[in-house]
Formats: C-alpha cells, sequence, structure tokens
C-alpha cells in the first residue's frame, strides 16, 4: 500500500515537472513566434488593434498625471524661482551690453546678405502639437509615445521636434497615436552639421546611460565647445537646419582620421511633455543609391 | 487556473499603462523597475510556476506592444527570468523577506541577460552600463517585497485557509 502511494506521489512530480517544462516550451515558442510575426510585419495590424484602446487610456491617464506633476512640482519650483530671479538679473546686465555688439554685427550681415542676394530661405513647415502620453517601458531602447496618429496625417520617417529642438522620428503609427524613437536612442544615426564650423559627422544616440556623440568629423575642422549642432539634411531623411544641441566636449587625437564630439541635446527629453510634427517634410528614399547595378 | 491567467490580461495591461505613462514622470532614474515582471514574479513564487510564467508571458506581451524593439523580446526574457527564479524556490531558506528578495535577484539578472542577448541577436545596439545594470537589480530587490506582500495578502482574503473543527 505504502510502495502504491510512494509510486502514485512520484508520478505526481514527474507529471508536474513534465507540465512545468512543455509551459515553458510552449511560451518560449510562442515568443519566437512573435519575433517571426513582427519581423516580417505580420503583427502590425494585430498589435494596433491592442494599442488603439490602451493609448486611449494612456491619454487619459498622462492628463491625470501631468496635473498631479504639476501640483507636486509647485512649492519646489517656487524656492528655485527666487534663486533663478537674482541669476537672471545678473544675465540681463550680461545680455543687454552683448546685444548692443550684436545690433552692430547684424548691421553688417544685413549688408553682407543683400550683397550676395542670398534668397534662401528656411522651408516653412507645418508642425502639428502632439502630447507625450508614454515612455518605452523597455530601457534598453529609447521611445516615447504621443496622442497623434495616422488619422491626424502622422506617417513614419516624420521628424518630431520639442520647442528647444530636434526630438526623433515617427517609428509607427496606429490611428490614434504614434511612436517616435529618440535621438538618444542607440540604434538612432542622423546627418549633422555644426554651426560655426561647418563640419558634418553622424549623431549617434548613446543608449541608456549613454552620451550623443558625432562620429566621424574630419580633422581638418577646429571644432570648438559651444557650437551649436543642426541637421544638415544630408540622406534626406530630415530637413535642413533643424536644432540638435551644442557641443559640450571635443575628441580630438591628431593620431586619428576622424575626430568626435559630445553634444548636449537642446531637447529635454526627461520633462518632454508637448513635441512637434513636421508633416510637411518629403523624406528623399536614397535606398535606390545603395543598390548595386548589375 | 484558467480564471488566474483571464485576471492576468487587465492587470498587466494596467500595469503597462502605469510603466509607461505614470513611473516616468515622477522616477528620477535613468531606468526603472518593471512593474509587470515583478507582479508576474511574486504571483509565481506564491503559487505555482506554471501560472507565474504565463503572468509572465502576459506581462512581457503587452510591454512589447508599447516598445521599439522586436516584439518577443520582453516575454521571452520575462518567461525566462520568471522560471529559473522559480525553479530554484525550493533551495531558498522558507523566509518570507529572503524568498522574494533573492528570486528578483536571480530573475532580474536572467532577464536582463537574456534581453540583452536576444537584442544584440537582433543588431540592436545596446549601452550595457554596468551600473544602470546594478540600480535595477537593487530597485527590484527592494520593490519585490511590497508586491509580494501585496498579492499574498490578495490572496489570503480570496482563498482562505480551510479550518478543521
Amino acid at each position: 500500500m505504502r510502495a502504491r502511494s510512494s509510486f502514485y506521489i512520484m508520478n505526481l512530480e514527474e507529471a508536474q515537472k513534465r507540465i512545468r517544462w512543455v509551459t515553458l516550451g510552449v511560451l518560449v515558442f510562442l515568443a519566437i513566434m512573435l519575433t517571426i510575426l513582427d519581423q516580417t510585419g505580420n503583427l502590425d495590424s494585430v498589435f494596433a488593434f491592442v494599442r488603439d484602446p490602451m493609448s486611449i487610456a494612456m491619454s487619459w491617464t498622462s492628463k491625470r498625471t501631468n496635473v498631479v506633476a504639476g501640483a507636486l512640482e509647485g512649492p519646489r519650483d517656487l524656492q528655485s524661482a527666487r534663486e533663478q530671479i537674482v541669476d537672471m538679473q545678473a544675465q540681463i546686465d550680461a545680455l543687454q551690453r552683448e546685444n548692443e555688439e550684436l545690433r552692430e554685427i547684424q548691421g553688417e550681415y544685413q549688408l553682407l546678405v543683400d550683397l550676395f542676394n542670398r534668397a534662401r530661405q528656411a522651408p516653412d513647415f507645418q508642425r502639428l502639437t502632439a502630447s507625450v502620453i508614454g515612455q518605452d517601458p523597455s530601457s534598453a531602447v529609447h521611445s516615447i509615445v504621443i496622442d497623434k496618429g495616422a488619422r491626424d496625417g502622422i506617417a513614419v520617417g516624420m521628424p518630431v521636434e520639442s520647442a528647444r529642438g530636434l526630438v526623433g522620428q515617427v517609428y509607427r503609427t496606429t490611428a490614434n497615436s504614434s511612436q517616435v524613437v529618440l535621438i538618444t536612442d542607440s540604434s538612432s544615426a542622423i546627418p549633422a552639421r555644426l554651426g560655426t564650423s561647418r563640419a558634418t559627422g553622424i549623431l549617434r544616440g548613446g543608449g541608456l546611460g549613454g552620451v550623443l556623440t558625432i562620429d566621424w568629423i574630419d580633422l581638418k575642422h577646429q571644432v570648438e565647445v559651444g557650437e551649436v549642432v543642426l541637421t544638415s539634411g544630408l540622406g534626406g531623411r530630415f530637413p535642413q537646419d533643424l536644432i540638435i544641441g551644442r557641443v559640450i566636449e571635443v575628441d580630438r587625437r591628431e593620431a586619428e582620421l576622424f575626430q568626435q564630439a559630445v553634444v548636449q541635446p537642446a531637447a529635454d527629453f526627461d520633462a518632454l511633455e508637448i513635441v512637434f510634427v513636421i508633416t510637411n517634410f518629403e523624406a528623399v528614399d536614397a535606398s535606390v543609391f545603395d543598390e548595386t547595378g548589375p | 487556473m484558467f480564471s488566474s491567467i483571464l485576471a492576468a490580461v487587465p492587470i498587466m495591461a494596467l500595469l503597462t499603462i502605469f510603466q509607461t505613462v505614470i513611473l516616468p514622470r515622477f522616477s528620477p532614474f535613468e531606468a526603472n523597475p518593471s512593474l509587470p515582471f515583478l507582479v508576474a514574479l511574486a504571483f509565481s513564487l506564491l503559487s505555482n510556476s506554471e501560472e507565474g510564467v504565463i503572468w509572465a508571458f502576459i506581462g512581457g506581451l503587452f510591454m512589447d506592444i508599447f516598445t521599439i524593439a522586436p516584439a518577443g523580446g520582453l516575454s521571452l526574457s520575462y518567461v525566462a527570468g520568471v522560471f529559473v527564479a522559480s525553479m530554484m524556490i525550493d533551495l531558498l531558506p522558507p523566509s518570507r523577506l529572503l524568498i522574494p528578495v533573492i528570486s528578483a535577484v536571480v530573475a532580474t539578472i536572467i532577464q536582463q541577460l537574456v534581453y540583452l542577448v536576444y537584442l544584440r541577436i537582433f543588431g540592436i545596439p545596446v549601452n550595457a552600463n554596468p551600473l544602470i545594470f546594478v540600480q535595477v537589480i537593487l530597485m527590484q530587490a527592494i520593490l519585490i517585497l511590497p508586491i509580494y506582500w501585496l498579492i499574498s495578502l490578495i490572496k489570503r482574503l480570496m482563498r482562505p485557509r480551510p479550518v478543521q473543527i
């Protein structure tokens, strides 16, 4: 009798173990299938079906969260505001002096502009305002979710900026939300130009805990700390002259062919609430030039 | 078991919204703890391994929907982390403090490593900063305690122990 019961217990344990491993196997298989389906683009409509109602809930939650966050930040802001007033007063004095000097320079500049009859004007982009309603749940990649989607005219590839500077590019859309890959993401690579030295390079995101850097800057350029970093427009994915940030460090080694610059982004990625999607910029498909001929 | 899996769907959906909308607004850290993962882990420790890994899969699936990384990566890494932690539960001292903490540390390490390898396989460059890695492990090891105790309390309220008279 005892032998039979111990036999049953052993069988039960065996069965439980088997169920455990089978469950694991099935779930791993499902995860791999998900990856395959996602990579082949067969999951887009299914995920959009779930993402759409959830983004409505996210938008609703985001508005309430902003109210609470604003209320919590209030008293802290008041203290820091007093300190900032003193600092800013000193800055105003310095800026007024600088302004006088700049007026003179502006006069000279206007003359030069007229002389060369340079008609180049920054294209007047149409910008669609969107609220940031979420961030990427995975800390290994950097993206945000905004409350405007295909229904509002947003399409994949459109550049996204904040009031301060470039934020990223639309990665995918659903009917009423979009996901934007940030310039700080480690997969991001944007052709950039420096404002003063006119040097060009590729701006790369540093990912988690990393910094923005511009690689492949020719050594012939004397890059200075403080230079403004803009989009160069090369490659056709971004319009020209969108502000990205400023150079805060230059890594120049004479033994190497290229130098590198560390960039402080103009946009504050920790406090992104409102962004602007440039809706009338048509990206140039440069992939045809990558194909090698027969 | 089926009802528990059904319950996982709305719970994980809500946790994903919390993770993507609320947590980044209030967290001062660059990397945040993963609440769906911790809930799945706590559930696995308090019920059984199979239910736990299914919860982990559902949690990972919802997170996969809102990440730009290839779908399936978070589901796979969550399942791996929770499964390994639930396998070693018998080896741990029977303590309501040590079991969740040690499990969270082990599960997080496994989850992060699996996800890192997964991203590398798909050619996604990841800056694996060891300091942030340690920071995530510590945060999850601390946060698992209230989650573990809360789920334990809910389970006790929903399914009281039978009393023999």
